[in-house]
């Protein structure tokens, strides 16, 4: 994984953006190009908030009901690896500039709020940012088990959605065709 | 479900005779049900007031050892002090509180199998698939799939944070609903056969109807872990605790018991629960490759396994035991040939037998606090409900195997191997839960448990031929009818053997045994009047009688015996069609016919010889009558059993042979020998009883000691005993026979044999025995439900109390002097001062009254002495009548003077007052010497007694003294 350090780049902190990409919008827009077959999937991640699939991408709960099909092997998706990818880059370039705003928060208390949280946004990045996004997906995408045609194809996807990201564009308002954010209606069906 | 045993284009249809699994799951949820009660049990009575403790240890009971053959002999030796004693110091819960344990699990597994759904789907999980599906592609490919295989098309989700490529039914057989995982979604389109294959599987499973079924048992398991289980453990590591304190030991056998029971009944579901899982999953394989579901596809992407080797290989190896999904490699070899799923495992025979012994001991601990009121059918009750899902589950197992192998043309199996792993786990299960222990760590006759051994091998052998003829002679056709009459025949037999096994036969483990001389008094005096024979063959009696006594006391046995035989004769009477005969049924029916003339043949040799002797008609009651009833019960069981060896010789189906042999026999042995007896006195030569001819029934002139009663019983529920013993014998001899000529494998060729004779006259002669066999058991559990219907605490008087003490003994049990001390305490305590202070007072009083009736050392007898000393002799005897009810005192010494006080003042008492009435003086003299001799003897018992307790001050002494408890007469 690339660990270049992240130098230069004015960014402001999340909570006070105005411009960027939404994470979910990256992961949908680059599965809908990349992997079709698993837009149902990410629909249903996106049916609700970013901490709630998150915490339930990092659980990784097993299959146990016993009807199942009883196949317990994990089938390398797009999906995951990307959201959870794109969080930690989020992450990584967020905590360089809050050094330790809101790590490690654990607590239900925490994560009750956090699950109501609004969504995350991947700030506009420095070309070495966007270097390193592109890095950390494909080394990601390897480790998953997908083709590495498929990863390069999903990581020039990524930095093309930062790339050509409006920054003009309100990131809280829902695009045209985009379903409902649950960030803002928890729990909606 | 079909029930044809009809072959598929690559084998037999494995879903013949239904999967069988349902049975298993049945036998699971009894177990959680009857768990729940009796483990809840000790939580509840663990909040009362009440002890048992006085009544024990006044019943001379050692509290160190409860349990044990003689603790139990103590109190049940002594029911008549006993039952009313409990009832006062420790009443029973009532009922609702009894079974509130099994309604309230019920109750919250209802509810948590409606909630389980709901929460399954949660948002969270779980989206509509119709939400997401923005093209619908995924949805109409499933109703695709499902379209004319399920009668309803499942509600359909996903699980986008489920990335296994798999899905899941859930929810009920009316509303199921599909799941399907990310990973599946996925593989539509990348891997569309995949896709197929998997959501077949689980519209298999929707139409296979495992849902409700597998949901019940999760409600059930869940709500049990709730509800039951925490509370007793809790309850038990309080009780531990409560004993260390005490100063107690945690190492006994008792309170292992507790901690180590609760442990393997969570074990046993799991692994039979995972079981039952694993064999649906092949189910589901199989429908789903029926509808043609590409599942080979699936199996060819799986990876390899690892080898495993060593103390890994064993852990994956114990661990497969508790999975719900079989290796996918198994599943992909079943697909080939699902053997599996008709292999007779031993484990599971096993693992059924455990069942049935924890099923059936917690289901008894239900009803011990109401011992006083249970009653013959009542505890029949208790025995039915563990034997119908036994029953239920190994005889599907066994018949699917059978009826695989004959179709198949394979050597089908016999029953003895299945029946032995049946009978370990029934011992195991029975030593593990205590109840052939008696309190102890291990039985203490192990000798006596192979009779639960032989009794599975013979229950499964029985089964085993019953399907084997059931497949031989309706090849082709239903077997529906044939596997529902052999399922209630099995079901009678083993609620009649667990009954049995509960109540008499498990005290042989705990080291019972007949007293020989009692047993020899107790056929002497079987049948009221006077008689002897000779040559007196009491002694032989003596051996066999108590035993078949208690057998044939169980309520069912006369229906299961019959139903054990009978039920074949239908089946094979129905026959295959086209006028071919049906194998070994003519020889069989021939050889009953034979069997049944040599019983009448017999009991008119017995009666010759009887009326050989030339008794006097004043001699013709006890030994002699009864010896005549027995030796008529001998005929028919000769005339069964030689029914049953030429029966059993037959080239195939030999045990059902001789069973319908030796029951059709039976029957018409009975038949002879009543219409013999009925017209005693009218065939001269052969006259028994009487002189004169006339008809009386033969259960009017046997009813003394219910002689007739057990005649009939006996040879009825000896007819297929017989059959298996002498079948088993026959079998043995073959087999050493085959060991030294040539090797013989397996059993002749069963096929119909051509006949020029009338099949009809041969169907209608096996229905009508069968329904004859049928309501001659109707009118015996008729005849008999009186008595069947009387409770514990009406049958118990002071002669069946003195009978079972002279028969089973009641020793005073060696005890440490401590315990000796609180039984003679409490023996004082619970009633017996209050009858001693009231004959020393009697005793006192008449003392008084004869020191001032005292003229020149010699009493004056005038008519106002007799008035003032008569209430006194009335009141001796009464209290003397206490010493029957009343316990025994647990000290030898002073029970003899207690004894002694009870006869002499018992038999003075009414004497003396007799005396009064007719102003015999010499008379009145006489009784009152007596009285005065037992006022001597309670003088001794009470100063015994206080020697013993040895502290004056104590507060047994004090207050006013406990009434003992009344006897419910």
């Amino acid at each position: 994984m690339a660990t270049a350090p992240l130098t230069g780049g004015q960014v402001t902190s999340p909570s006070e953006q105005i411009a960027g990409v939404r994470v979910r919008d990256l992961v949908r827009d680059v599965v809908a190009a990349c992997a079709p077959e698993e837009v149902v999937v990410v629909d249903g991640l996106l049916r609700q908030s970013d901490a709630e699939v998150l915490a339930r991408l990092r659980r990784r709960r097993g299959d146990r009901d016993p009807l199942g099909f009883g196949l317990a092997d994990i089938v390398p998706l797009v999906a995951p690896v990307l959201w959870l990818t794109l969080e930690r880059a989020r992450e990584r370039i967020a905590q360089n500039l809050v050094e330790g705003a809101s790590r490690g928060s654990s607590t239900l208390w925490r994560r009750m709020l956090r699950r109501r949280s609004a969504p995350e946004v991947i700030p506009p990045l420095s070309r070495d940012q966007q270097r390193l996004v592109h890095g950390m997906v494909l080394d990601a995408g390897g480790e998953a088990g997908l083709s590495p045609d498929l990863a390069r194809r999903i990581a020039d996807g990524v930095v093309a959605g930062l790339v050509l990201a409006d920054p003009d564009e309100e990131p809280g308002e829902p695009r045209e065709g985009a379903e409902a954010v649950p960030g803002d209606a928890p729990g909606e069906r | 479900m079909t029930t044809t045993a009809g072959r598929s284009s690559d084998g037999l249809d494995e879903r013949v005779l239904g999967a069988g699994t349902n049975a298993r799951f049945a036998l699971l949820l009894v177990l959680l049900v009857a768990a729940s009660g009796s483990m809840l049990l000790p939580v509840l009575t663990s909040f009362r007031a009440g002890s048992s403790t006085g009544c024990l240890l006044a019943a001379g009971a050692d509290l160190d050892r409860l349990g044990t053959l003689g603790s139990t002999l103590r109190t049940t030796g002594q029911s008549l002090a006993y039952l009313p004693c409990i009832a006062r110091d420790d009443p029973p819960l009532p009922w609702w509180q009894i079974l509130l344990g099994p309604a309230a699990v019920l109750l919250l597994a209802t509810a948590v199998a409606a909630v389980l759904p709901r929460w399954k789907q949660r948002g969270g999980r779980c989206v509509e698939l119709a939400l997401v599906d923005r093209t619908g592609a995924v949805e109409a490919r499933v109703r695709d799939l499902a379209a004319g295989r399920v009668d309803q098309v499942p509600a359909l989700f996903v699980a986008p944070v489920v990335f296994t490529r798999s899905g899941t039914v859930f929810g009920g057989n009316r509303r199921p609903r599909l799941r399907l995982n990310a990973g599946l979604v996925a593989c539509r389109d990348t891997d569309p056969d995949a896709f197929d294959a998997i959501v077949l599987h689980e519209l298999a499973h929707v139409a296979n109807r495992d849902l409700t079924v597998t949901g019940a048992t999760v409600a059930l398991w869940r709500s049990f872990l709730t509800l039951v289980l925490c509370p007793y453990v809790l309850i038990t590591f309080w009780k531990g605790a409560r004993l260390v304190a005490r100063g107690g030991s945690l190492f006994t056998a008792d309170y292992s018991r507790q901690v180590v029971l609760p442990m393997v009944t969570v074990l046993v579901i799991s692994v039979v629960r995972a079981e039952v899982l694993r064999s649906r999953e092949l189910h589901a394989d199989l429908t789903a490759r029926r509808w043609r579901a590409p599942l080979e596809h699936v199996w060819a992407t799986m990876p390899a396994r690892d080898d495993l080797r060593g103390v890994r290989r064993r852990v994956d190896g114990a661990l497969e035991l508790v999975r719900t999904h079989p290796r996918w490699e198994v599943r992909r070899d079943a697909l080939a040939d699902p053997a599996p799923l008709f292999e007779v495992r031993a484990l599971l025979m096993f693992l059924i037998g455990v069942i049935a012994a924890l099923t059936n001991y917690h289901l008894m601990w239900h009803f011990v606090p109401h011992m006083a009121m249970m009653n013959g059918w009542l505890y029949q009750t208790v025995g039915a409900a563990p034997a119908a899902v036994v029953a239920a589950s190994t005889a599907l197992l066994l018949w699917r195997a059978v009826v695989r192998a004959t179709v198949l043309g394979l050597r089908p199996p016999t029953g003895v191997r299945s029946g032995l792993w049946l009978g370990a786990g029934l011992v195991a299960g029975s030593v593990l839960n205590g109840h052939t222990t008696g309190g102890l760590w291990l039985p203490a006759r192990w000798g006596a448990l192979g009779l639960v051994m032989a009794a599975a091998v013979g229950f499964t052998c029985w089964t085993t031929q019953c399907a084997r003829l059931a497949a031989t002679v309706r090849p082709g056709r239903s077997l529906r009818l044939p596997l529902a009459l052999v399922l209630v025949a099995g079901w009678l037999v083993l609620s009649a053997w667990f009954t049995w096994w509960d109540y008499y036969g498990a005290l042989f483990v705990h080291g019972v045994r007949y007293d020989g001389v009692a047993a020899r008094q107790a056929v002497v005096h079987w049948f009221p009047g006077a008689g002897t024979v000779r040559p007196d063959t009491s002694a032989l009696m003596a051996q066999v009688l108590p035993v078949l006594r208690e057998a044939v006391r169980v309520p069912l046995v006369p229906l299961a015996a019959v139903a054990s035989w009978a039920v074949l004769l239908p089946v094979w009477a129905a026959g295959p069609p086209a006028g071919r005969v049906p194998p070994s049924l003519r020889r069989a029916l021939g050889a009953a016919l034979g069997g049944g003339a040599l019983a009448v043949l017999c009991v008119g040799a017995v009666q010759a010889w009887l009326h050989h002797l030339d008794v006097g008609a004043d001699r013709r009651g006890g030994l002699y009558a009864f010896s005549y009833a027995i030796w008529c019960l001998a005929a028919i069981v000769l005339g069964a059993a030689v029914a049953a060896a030429v029966a059993a010789r037959a080239p195939a189906l030999r045990l059902p042979a001789a069973l319908v042999a030796a029951g059709t026999a039976t029957l018409l042995g009975i038949g002879g020998t009543v219409l013999l007896i009925s017209a005693d006195g009218c065939l001269g030569p052969l006259s028994v009883l009487n002189d004169s001819c006339a008809w009386r029934p033969a259960w009017r002139q046997l009813q003394g000691g219910l002689t007739f009663h057990l005649v009939i019983h006996a040879a009825l529920l000896l007819a297929p005993v017989t059959a298996l013993l002498i079948t088993a014998l026959a079998a043995l001899a073959r087999r050493t026979a085959g060991r030294r000529g040539p090797h013989h494998v397996g059993s002749g060729p069963v096929t119909g044999l051509p006949s020029t004779r009338r099949p009809r006259l041969l169907s209608a002669f096996g229905h009508g025995t069968c329904a004859v066999a049928l309501a001659t058991a109707a009118v015996l559990l008729v005849a008999d439900a009186h008595d069947q219907l009387r409770s514990h605490a009406q049958a118990v008087t002071p002669t069946t109390q003195a009978q079972f003490q002279r028969s089973m003994g009641l020793p005073t049990l060696p005890v440490s002097p401590g315990m000796r001390w609180r039984q003679v305490h409490a023996w004082y305590r619970v009633g017996g001062r209050y009858l001693i202070e009231h004959a020393l007072a009697d005793g006192t009083a008449l003392v008084k009254a004869l020191t001032e009736a005292r003229r020149d050392e010699r009493i004056e007898v005038t008519p106002a002495l007799m008035a003032k000393v008569r209430p006194l002799c009335t009141s001796l005897g009464n209290a003397a009548g206490w010493e029957p009810y009343y316990f025994q005192v647990p000290d030898p010494a002073a029970q003899a003077l207690w004894h002694r006080f009870g006869v002499t003042a018992l038999a003075a008492g009414p004497r003396c007052a007799e005396a009064v009435d007719r102003s015999d003086s010499a008379a009145f003299l006489t009784s009152l010497a007596d009285l005065l001799k037992a006022v001597r003897a309670v003088r001794d018992v009470s100063g015994r007694v206080g020697q013993i307790l040895d502290n004056p001050k104590d507060r047994v002494f004090t207050g006013p003294p406990l009434a003992p408890p009344q006897p419910r007469l």
